[in-house]
């Protein structure tokens, strides 16, 4: 019984430390994966070579 | 080209794009790179400005993330993918239209030039030469450089115009400088030269429509790559194996002929 809820309150301080495992308030708003950088010569919509 | 990435990033909720904009200056250019590394970036895309500035700044990214190299090649092949046109061969394509032109009387071609020191300018007048150096009788009056801007290409046809009173074509290495070659024959008066250029844009102003008006004889299609550029970058990003190292994309020549399969596109 004693293991029991040290195994629940362990539990229950990863959800509060946003570490569980069903996911972090994070991923609930929705995350960013990829950040690409896009370095262009010049105005690019005036065209490839333009 | 950034229209064409931000809508392919756009299907993608979970990527975010960062823009920067070197306005041909490629020392501007090397710090943007700088810049979006301290922001964290996974992968980069660039289009660089001259080949040989850019060269170690691309060869030192590439040594912590993929790179992208779009439209304008570097030095070295030390990036993880080249997507772009072939632009000797669109080059060629516009010396073979305009030997067609002249046919076999031949006549005198004033070039106009991109940047020099971007892949592009060079490829594109070496294709073109090559094409040309078959017909004997197409001479290449004048060479000047008006580096992709409308403005400059307008003053300085002027000067060759002024120089050379019997000018039958112009070929421009994009559709704005061969917009402003045409302003300037206009504006001097000058009937009966044809002009041709690449790129063609669709839109306002851009290639397409400026065939359409008869102002350009003829333009060459030069893809963008941005799309192609974000549906590779999540490839890469996703590790998949075996992507090739580079990608050429068809371009396709622009006439009177064609035109109307085009507008509104």
């Amino acid at each position: 019984m004693k293991r029991m809820r040290q195994a629940i309150a362990a539990f229950l301080l990863l959800v509060l430390s946003g570490c569980a495992p069903f996911g972090s308030r994070e991923e609930s708003v929705g995350e960013i994966r990829y950040l690409i950088g896009v370095s262009q010569a010049n105005l690019g919509d005036l065209g490839a070579s333009a | 080209m950034n229209r064409d990435i931000q809508e392919e990033a756009s299907k993608h909720s979970d990527v975010r794009v960062i823009f920067t904009d070197a306005a041909q200056n490629s020392e501007k250019q090397i710090h943007d790179v700088e810049k979006l590394m301290k922001q964290g970036i996974d992968l980069l895309i660039i289009s660089p400005n001259e080949a040989k500035p850019l060269t170690p700044i691309v060869q030192e990214v590439y040594r912590k993330i993929p790179v992208i190299v779009l439209d304008r090649d570097i030095e070295s092949s030390g990036y993880t993918m080249f997507i772009g046109a072939d632009n000797r061969l669109i080059g060629r394509g516009a010396g073979e239209f305009v030997s067609q032109l002249l046919g076999a009387r031949g006549g005198n071609v004033v070039e106009i030039e991109g940047l020099l020191g971007s892949t592009p300018a060079k490829d594109r007048s070496d294709g073109f030469r090559e094409a040309i150096a078959a017909h004997g009788n197409i001479r290449i009056v004048g060479t000047v450089t008006a580096d992709w801007l409308r403005d400059k290409a307008e003053d300085l046809m002027r000067e060759q115009l002024r120089k050379w009173p019997d000018v039958d074509v112009v070929f421009a290495h994009n559709d704005p400088m061969a917009l402003g070659a045409y302003k300037a024959a206009s504006a001097l008066g000058r009937q009966g030269i044809r002009f041709v250029g690449i790129d063609g844009l669709s839109g306002p102003g851009g290639g397409i429509q400026l065939v359409n008006r008869k102002v350009l004889q003829a333009t060459f299609i030069y893809p963008t790559g941005g799309k192609e550029a974000v549906q590779y970058a999540f490839r890469i990003l996703n590790r998949e194996p075996n992507l090739p190292k580079r990608i050429t994309l068809d371009s396709i020549k622009v006439t009177a002929d064609n035109v109307s399969d085009y507008l509104g596109k």
